[in-house]
C-alpha cells in the first residue's frame, strides 16, 4: 500500500509542478483544497445561469463535484464513463484525497481527453465548452473530460462554393469536426493544429492550421501574432479577424482568403499556407491568398486543361464585364458616341430618347433598384426570396422599359453586368462598389476618367501585400513557372512535378 | 516577414519604359526644327545615341551598385550639398511632371475637347496619382506591370489595324536638306528626356543590375519609339508633318470591322502613362524631400509636391500658352545638361578627390 501511495504522491508532485509552470496570471483565481470554496466561486462567477449544473457527490467520504453546462454534454456518456465508475467503485478508492484524485485520474476513469487545471477560471472555460470538470474536497485541482455532447449540423454540402467534381464536403460550425475534415484529406505528421482563444467574452477558439515542413516560420510567427494581440470583445464569425490578418491599407480587396469548403483548405495548406478556423463559423480564412486565385475553383483541377483555361478565362472577362461595362456604357453614351458603330448608335439614341433621365441616372438606377431586389432575394426565406426575383425580373425588365423609365440597351447592359458579376462569387463585395464608382467616373469624367480609374485600382490592388507577399503574384512580381496555373492551366502530369510555395511565389520582388 | 522598399531590375525596366514612351505619343513637328519626313526616324536614332553618351556619367554613377542614391552619395560628400542636391532633384521631376501634364493637356484641348478647360481634369489626375504615390514605389512597380501589357497590346492593335494604309513611296530620301535639321532636332528631342536620370534616384530601390537595366531601357525604349515613327512616315507620309499630334491621327486612321475609332485606346495607353509618371515623380519628390528636410511626413510631402503641380498647371497656364511652356529649348536643354551630366561628374570627382585623400598617408 505504502507503495502505491510513493507512486501517486511522486505522480501528484510531478504533475503539480509542471502544472504550476504552465499556471496562468497571478490575478486568476486558483483552485482551493476547500471544495465548498470552489464551489462558492463558481456561484459567484455564474450567477443564476441556469445552465451551469454543480452536482455534489460522496465519494467514500469524501466530498466531490462534477460541474457541467447543460446542453453542451453527452449525458450518457458521463454516466457511463465517468460518474459510475467513479461512484460504483468509491469504496475501493484509498482515504487520502490526494491519493484519491490521482486514482480516479489514473485508473478509475476510461476517458482519453483529459486535462488537469489550478485555475478555477480556467476550468470554467472548459465547463462552458462542453467539458465535465471534476473537483474533489482536499484537493487544490481539477480534472476535466471531454464529454462534449451538443446538437450541431451535420456536414453537407457547401452552399456558396458549389463544384461540379468535387466532395459533398463542406465545412460546419464545430471546429472539431472541421479539424477532422482536413485530417481526413492530409495524413501526415507535418500537419500541426495550434489554437488561440480570442474574444474577452466570447473567448472564441481560433485554430491555426499549416503543414509544419512547408509553412514559413516568419510568415507563421507574423499571423500568431496577430491572432494572439487581437483585441475583440467578442468573435462570432471568421469575418471578424479578417481585418486584423489583411493589409493596413484601407481597400475593397482583401489579402485574406476564404472558403467553406475542406478541400480547397486543405490544397492551400499544402502549398505552405496557413489556415484559420473559427469556431462556430463554417467559413475558414488562410493566408497569404492571391488575386488570381480569386478565378480558380476546384473544378478546373477536375477539368480537362483546356477547359479549366477557357473558363477561367471566361471568369477574367466577366470581372472586367462586371466593373467596367456600366461605366463604359454610360461614358459612351455622354461622351464619345463616336465610338458606337453607326446602326447601334441610332438604335440606343432611338431608345434613349424615351426615357426621362440622364444616362448616369437610369443606370445608377436600374443597379440601384438590381442590388436592393439581390439584398431582399438573399435574405427572406428561400420560397419568399424566389418570389422577390420573379417580381424584381418584372419590374426591372418588361416593366420598367414598357413604363419608358428605363431603356432596352441600358437594361441589356445591367443584366449582362449582373450575371458577370456572379461568375466570381469572391470578389462580388468590391465589384458592387467599383461598378457604381465607375458608372459615376465615366458619367462625369468619360472614358479618360474611367482609364485613370482603372490605373488607380490596378495601383491599389498592387498595394496589397501583408507579410510582404504580394497579392498580385504571379502576374506581379512575374512569375513563369507559375503561369502555369494562372490563366492556363497545364495538366496534371506536369502540374505536378514542381510545388510552388505560396510564400516564395509572393515575394519575387523583394531583397 | 521583412518588408524592404524595393522593386526588381525589370520593374524598374517598365516603369521607365512607360515613362520614355509617353515622349514620342506627344510628339508634335511643330515644335520641332523642321525636319523632313524620313529624317524623323534618323532623328530618334540621333536622340537614342545623344542620351546614351550623355548619359555616360549617370552610368558611372550606377556602376557603383550600393544600396543608397545619388543624394545619399552626396550626403557622405557633404551633408549640405545632399540636402542641396536633393531640393534640386525634388524641384526639377515637379517641373518635369508639370511639362508631362502640360503636353496631355495641350492633346486634350486641341484635338478631343477644343472647348473645355481641362484643368478640373488635371487637377483630377494630380489626386489619383498623388494616391497612388502613397503605395509606394512597389506598387507601382506592380502596377507597371499591368499597365505595360494594357498600352503594349493597345499600340500594337492601333499599328496593326492602321498598317493597311502603309505605303514604301511614303518614305522620303533621307537628308534632302542636310543633315544639321535632324542634328539638331534631336538636340531637342534629348533635352525632352530628362526622365532619364530617374535610375540615379531609384538605385537605391533596386535589386539587380540596374545599370544593364537602364542601358537597355534607353536602347529599347528609342527601338519602340523608331518603330512607333516609321509606321507614321509610312502609313501617313507628308500628312503627318501637318499634324499637330501625328501619332493620334494615325490611330484615327485604324479600323476594327464596324469600330473605327481606335484613337481612344492611344488616349487611354496615354493617360496610363500620365498616370504612371505622375505617381513616379510624386514618390520621388517626396523620397528627396524626406532626405533633405526630415523622413517624417511623408504624406505631407506627397500633397506639397501634389499642390505645387495643380497650382502650377491652374495659375501658370493661365498667363502662358502650353506651346510657349513647351517649345523652350533655351531652358531644357541647360537642365539637361545640369542634371543628367553635370551633377553626375560632380560627384564622381568629388567621391575621386575623397578617396585619393583617405590614401594619403
Amino acid at each position: 500500500m505504502k507503495i502505491f501511495k510513493d507512486i501517486f504522491n511522486k505522480s501528484y508532485e510531478k504533475s503539480y509542478t509542471s502544472l504550476k509552470e504552465t499556471s496562468g496570471t497571478a490575478d486568476q483565481k486558483r483552485i482551493s483544497s476547500v471544495l465548498s470554496e470552489n464551489i462558492f466561486y463558481v456561484r459567484t462567477r455564474c450567477g443564476d445561469a441556469t445552465d451551469i449544473i454543480i452536482r455534489e457527490v460522496d465519494i467514500s467520504g469524501q466530498k466531490g463535484a462534477f460541474l457541467m453546462c447543460d446542453g453542451m454534454c453527452d449525458g450518457l456518456k458521463i454516466n457511463n464513463s465517468v460518474a459510475m465508475p467513479i461512484l460504483a467503485r468509491s469504496s475501493e478508492l484509498p482515504d487520502d484525497p490526494v491519493e484519491k484524485y490521482n486514482a480516479i485520474r489514473d485508473m478509475y476513469v476510461g476517458e482519453i481527453e483529459l486535462k488537469e487545471y489550478l485555475d478555477m477560471d480556467e476550468a470554467l472555460l472548459f465547463v462552458m465548452s462542453g467539458f465535465l470538470v471534476f473537483l474533489l474536497d482536499g484537493v487544490d485541482r481539477a480534472m476535466s473530460f471531454g464529454m462534449q455532447g451538443f446538437k450541431s449540423r451535420g456536414v453537407e454540402d457547401s452552399v456558396t462554393d458549389v463544384q461540379a467534381r468535387g466532395a459533398r464536403e463542406a465545412f460546419v460550425e464545430s471546429f472539431k469536426v472541421n479539424i477532422t475534415l482536413i485530417r481526413r484529406r492530409l495524413r501526415t505528421t507535418d500537419l500541426r493544429f495550434s489554437t488561440h482563444v480570442v474574444g474577452q467574452t466570447s473567448k472564441t477558439n481560433v485554430i491555426l492550421c499549416y503543414l509544419a515542413d512547408r509553412v514559413d516560420s516568419d510568415l507563421l510567427d507574423e499571423v500568431t501574432n496577430r491572432i494572439t494581440n487581437i483585441e475583440l470583445d467578442t468573435v462570432m464569425s471568421s469575418g471578424y479577424i479578417q481585418p486584423f490578418l489583411d493589409t493596413d491599407i484601407p481597400l475593397p480587396f482583401s489579402g485574406v482568403g476564404v472558403t467553406e469548403r475542406p478541400d480547397v483548405f486543405c490544397s492551400k495548406i499544402s502549398e505552405g499556407r496557413i489556415g484559420i478556423i473559427v469556431d462556430g463559423t463554417p467559413y475558414s480564412l488562410y493566408v497569404p491568398h492571391f488575386f488570381t486565385e480569386n478565378f480558380h475553383s476546384l473544378d478546373d483541377y477536375d477539368n480537362r486543361p483546356y477547359y479549366a483555361t477557357f473558363i477561367r478565362t471566361v471568369k477574367w472577362a466577366a470581372f472586367a464585364f462586371s466593373i467596367l461595362l456600366p461605366g463604359f456604357y454610360v461614358s459612351m453614351g455622354v461622351f464619345h458616341q463616336e465610338l458606337f458603330p453607326e446602326n447601334m448608335l441610332y438604335d440606343i439614341l432611338s431608345a434613349e430618347l424615351k426615357t426621362p433621365f440622364p444616362l448616369i441616372a437610369e443606370a445608377l438606377l436600374i443597379h440601384f433598384i438590381f442590388e436592393l431586389m439581390r439584398e431582399a432575394g438573399m435574405r427572406m426565406p428561400k420560397t419568399v426570396g424566389h418570389a422577390v426575383s420573379i417580381v424584381g425580373a418584372l419590374v426591372i425588365g418588361d416593366a420598367a422599359v414598357s413604363a419608358g423609365l428605363v431603356a432596352a440597351p441600358m437594361l441589356i447592359v445591367v443584366a449582362l453586368t449582373a450575371i458577370s458579376s456572379f461568375v466570381v462569387p469572391p470578389l462580388y463585395e468590391p465589384v458592387a462598389v467599383l461598378r457604381l464608382s465607375f458608372i459615376i467616373i465615366g458619367g462625369t469624367l468619360g472614358l479618360y476618367g474611367i482609364t485613370l480609374g482603372l490605373g488607380l485600382l490596378i495601383a491599389s490592388i498592387c498595394a496589397i501585400d501583408p507579410y510582404g507577399i504580394v497579392y498580385t503574384a504571379p502576374i506581379s512580381p512575374f512569375s513563369l513557372s507559375a503561369m502555369r496555373d494562372t490563366i492556363v492551366r497545364i495538366g496534371w502530369k506536369r502540374l505536378g512535378k514542381q510545388n510552388l510555395k505560396a510564400d516564395e511565389l509572393g515575394s519575387k520582388d523583394r531583397g | 516577414m521583412i518588408k524592404e522598399k524595393k522593386i526588381s531590375a525589370y520593374q524598374m525596366f517598365l516603369i521607365l519604359f512607360l515613362g520614355r514612351i509617353f515622349l514620342p505619343m506627344t510628339y508634335m513637328p511643330s515644335l520641332t526644327i523642321n525636319v523632313g519626313l524620313s529624317d524623323i526616324l534618323f532623328q530618334v536614332v540621333f536622340t537614342g545615341v545623344l542620351v546614351l553618351i550623355t548619359s555616360i556619367p549617370m552610368f558611372f554613377v550606377l556602376r557603383n551598385n550600393s544600396n543608397t542614391n545619388i543624394i545619399g552619395r552626396f550626403s557622405v560628400i557633404s551633408p549640405v550639398l545632399s540636402k542641396v542636391v536633393a531640393w534640386l532633384y525634388g524641384a526639377v521631376f515637379i517641373y518635369i511632371g508639370f511639362v508631362t501634364l502640360l503636353r496631355f493637356d495641350l492633346f486634350a484641348t486641341s484635338v478631343i475637347f477644343p472647348q473645355t478647360d481641362f484643368r478640373f481634369f488635371l487637377i483630377i489626375i494630380i489626386i489619383i496619382c498623388a494616391i497612388a504615390s502613397l503605395f509606394g514605389i512597389e506598387a507601382i512597380g506592380r502596377t507597371s506591370v499591368f499597365l505595360f501589357a494594357i498600352i503594349i497590346i493597345s499600340i500594337v492593335l492601333m499599328l496593326s489595324f492602321a498598317s493597311k494604309e502603309f505605303d514604301w513611296l511614303n518614305f522620303t530620301p533621307p537628308f534632302y536638306d542636310g543633315i544639321r535639321n535632324p542634328l539638331m532636332a534631336s538636340v531637342t528631342s534629348m533635352s525632352k528626356s530628362m526622365v532619364v536620370m530617374t535610375p540615379m534616384l531609384l538605385m537605391s530601390n533596386v535589386r539587380g543590375n540596374i545599370k544593364k537595366t537602364t542601358f537597355w531601357w534607353i536602347t529599347l525604349s528609342e527601338g519602340f519609339i523608331f518603330i512607333l515613327f516609321f509606321f507614321v512616315v509610312g502609313c501617313m507620309g507628308l500628312y503627318a508633318s501637318t499634324q499637330l499630334f501625328p501619332i493620334y491621327s494615325l490611330t484615327v486612321l485604324a479600323v476594327i470591322g464596324t469600330f473605327a475609332r481606335l484613337d481612344v485606346l492611344l488616349t487611354s495607353s496615354w493617360i496610363l502613362c500620365v498616370f504612371n509618371n505622375i505617381s513616379l515623380f510624386l514618390y520621388i519628390f517626396k523620397e528627396n524631400m524626406q532626405k533633405s528636410v526630415t523622413p517624417k511626413y511623408k504624406k505631407l510631402y506627397t500633397l506639397i509636391g501634389a499642390l505645387i503641380l495643380s497650382v502650377a498647371v491652374y495659375l501658370v497656364k493661365q498667363n502662358l500658352s502650353a506651346i510657349d511652356i513647351l517649345h523652350n529649348p533655351s531652358l531644357d536643354v541647360p537642365l539637361y545638361i545640369f542634371f543628367v551630366v553635370l551633377i553626375p561628374v560632380v560627384l564622381l570627382i568629388c567621391e575621386k578627390i575623397k578617396k585619393n585623400r583617405g590614401k594619403e598617408p
